[in-house]
């Protein structure tokens, strides 16, 4: 029989003699445990935030238990069928999978017992218990590990509407780390991680994503358009059905619905989001990359700060900062040229010319300012450095799993490298992914372009979080603005600064938050407004770095972030 | 895959023989589940004797401990 076992019974089981250590030996030899990502990523964090077990023996319990489970993927209900919209999520797994049997210790299985009419009972009389062994240990008065057969129609009326913890066991909230075996969580990396610096990974969608059909569904509503609204694995919140793999990592995800930028042309926007203010006449501010890749990186980090995965990304990016901290470009996901030394130069010669370079460098900036000279060697320095990891641009060395998952076209690969590039040690990634400025046929371009996002993106989300990379991580989707809620005559949205949405999560963001509202029709934010000056203080803070602390440059104070403005305390983990 | 040869008692191989047919398996197939089956159990149980040690130090000592605590 495939079981799902909630967290609460996996974690007596791993840490008690009593009935639940039995109960899962029992089922790892004669049933098939089915599981998600969320249970075990719960298990992960309760084990040591709730039971203060090191991350190295939560992790023993994690990779052990995984290695006797299912991991499934749960599809979304057609339908938002319960109040919780997790709920909806848990009803999915069980629908979904062929699970048949759910096992909790949760007090709301009375509840549960009489939903849909299935009846329930503790383990030693379920269909997964062997009969009559007894259980040996504690065997608890009250609450006992029970289990119940999922409504396999769950058609919920307003009297079944169950809360969220109810249905423990299927929870799928999460689910879409979508791994299954290959995404085992990886202690190593994450604790490589921990050791190093936060870092982060921008998604930047190109000409204007639409927050209708995105972040901030209006379903019904005349400016709504044809799609729906589905419900996430964050509880109360909804986003556009043309994301139904986002969807189930919202939990991960932080919504702002608020923004208003005030700004309608591209390049303006572009440059509000990415440097958190219009740019100012004589004065160029850092881009984020660059920002993030000075304040983070850790000295020493041979690898670049700043990496730009598709079409853009220039040198003026890091401003005063330097070309150290400017974004170093994978056009088209393709690495970097000139990686390997020019025929007939072999490693021997190579050698020699550096140390040549290097001692007539030194001659030179004796006596001299460093700065220049200094800019020059940090980029000879960096070449070196990417010429020696030029296995990092290497695409073969993916496995056919991990493409398949992430999808064999272009945004697909780009994510799968930013993955790779996060966990290799560069601060700072942007991915681009463009043609999103549908000032005619927004819907269709919509289905096709976001089609294309959701599961990479969602996959990445996921991957991070198994792998224990996203609490390190920063992941933020972005664009220049939003797209006009009045639909135009060819069928398309224009560009609208004035109320919009991003997405974001990892590092510092509190999973699951929306703060900002727009009116019913989506023309104009009604709650809680905020503009670039706002969005880069939280940026900052969410990786730990005090947004109110000025730059100094040549002896002379500039903002990270515009002092008017402060960091979204809401959506602060 | 690593092949690996083993000698059993006369009757016990004849058990293995009638069991693993019982089962639709063959003879590899069904000594290899129950080779995976008790290197988990050797597992979970040696781990679960470290984290439990630790439990009792917090006073959680049975499931119910645990439901009260996270549910």
């Amino acid at each position: 029989m495939r079981t799902v076992l909630d967290t609460n019974v996996l974690i007596a089981a791993l840490i008690t003699r009593g009935v639940c250590a039995d109960l899962l030996q029992h089922c790892v030899i004669d049933h098939t445990i089915v599981s998600s990502d969320f249970i075990l990523n719960e298990l992960r964090e309760k084990l040591v935030q709730k039971f203060k077990y090191t991350d190295e023996e939560a992790d023993d319990a994690v990779t052990l238990l995984r290695s006797q489970m299912e991991i499934v993927d749960p599809q979304p209900l057609d339908n938002p069928v319960c109040r919780d919209a997790d709920d909806d999520w848990i009803l999915a797994t069980a629908v979904t999978d062929t699970a048949k049997c759910i096992v909790t210790g949760d007090k709301d299985l009375l509840t549960i017992q009489q939903y849909d009419g299935t009846p329930s009972s503790p383990p030693q009389t379920s269909q997964t218990t062997r009969q009559p062994e007894p259980f040996s240990g504690n065997r608890p008065a009250h609450h006992s590990p029970l289990t119940r057969t999922p409504p396999m129609n769950p058609a919920c009326n307003s009297s079944a509407h169950l809360p969220r913890r109810a249905f423990l066991g299927g929870s799928l909230t999460g689910a879409l780390g979508m791994a299954g075996f290959h995404g085992m969580v990886e202690a190593a990396a994450a604790k490589k991680l921990a050791s190093q610096q936060k870092r982060a990974v921008v998604f930047w969608l190109g000409g204007g994503v639409s927050q209708l059909e995105t972040w901030d569904p209006k379903p019904g509503t005349d400016n709504g358009g044809p799609f729906r609204a589905i419900p996430t694995s964050a509880p109360g919140v909804q986003i556009c059905e043309l994301l139904p793999h986002t969807a189930k990592v919202m939990h991960h995800l932080a919504l702002v619905r608020g923004i208003n930028t005030k700004e309608n042309n591209h390049a303006k926007g572009a440059v509000i989001m990415q440097y958190g203010r219009p740019r100012r006449p004589g004065f160029d501010f850092p881009h984020l990359g660059s920002a993030f890749s000075s304040l983070l990186s850790k000295p020493g980090n041979p690898l670049p700060g700043y990496i730009s995965i598709g079409r853009g990304g220039n040198a003026k990016e890091a401003a005063f900062l330097g070309p150290r901290h400017a974004p170093v470009v994978l056009k088209e996901g393709n690495a970097p040229n000139n990686l390997n030394l020019p025929a007939g130069v072999t490693q021997t010669d190579d050698q020699r010319r550096r140390a040549l370079r290097e001692r007539i460098s030194r001659r030179f900036s004796l006596g001299r300012r460093g700065a220049d000279t200094e800019v020059y060697n940090q980029s000879y320095d960096q070449a070196a450095a990417l010429m020696a990891r030029k296995d990092l641009f290497d695409f073969s060395r993916f496995s056919a799993k991990d493409v398949e998952r992430y999808g064999k076209h272009e945004f697909g690969r780009h994510c799968l490298m930013a993955r790779r590039l996060v966990e290799e040690g560069v601060t700072f990634t942007k991915v681009e992914h463009r043609n999103y400025d549908t000032h005619s046929e927004n819907f269709n371009f919509h289905i096709e372009q976001l089609g294309e996002f959701d599961r990479p993106f969602a996959t990445f989300v996921g991957d991070l979080a198994d792998r224990g990379l996203l609490r390190h991580t920063l992941v933020i989707v972005m664009c220049e603005f939003g797209r006009t809620p009045r639909i135009n005559a060819k069928m398309g949205r224009d560009h609208w600064g004035t109320a919009w949405s991003i997405a974001l999560g990892g590092s510092g963001i509190k999973g699951g938050a929306v703060v900002g509202k727009t009116n019913a029709n989506g023309t104009k934010v009604t709650d809680r407004e905020v503009n670039g000056g706002h969005l880069f203080h939280t940026y900052y803070q969410a990786v730990g770095i005090d947004s109110k602390e000025d730059f100094w440059h040549n002896g002379r104070p500039f903002e990270k972030a515009p002092k008017e403005a402060a960091a979204i305390r809401e959506v602060l983990g | 895959m690593t092949q690996s040869t083993i000698t059993l008692p006369d009757d016990l191989s004849q058990t293995v023989d009638d069991l693993a047919q019982k089962d639709g398996m063959s003879r590899e197939e069904f000594i290899g589940e129950a080779i995976k089956h008790e290197v988990f159990l050797r597992q979970f149980r040696t781990l679960r004797e470290r984290l439990a040690a630790k439990a009792q130090q917090q006073g959680i000592l049975t499931d119910q401990d645990v439901f009260d605590r996270v549910s």
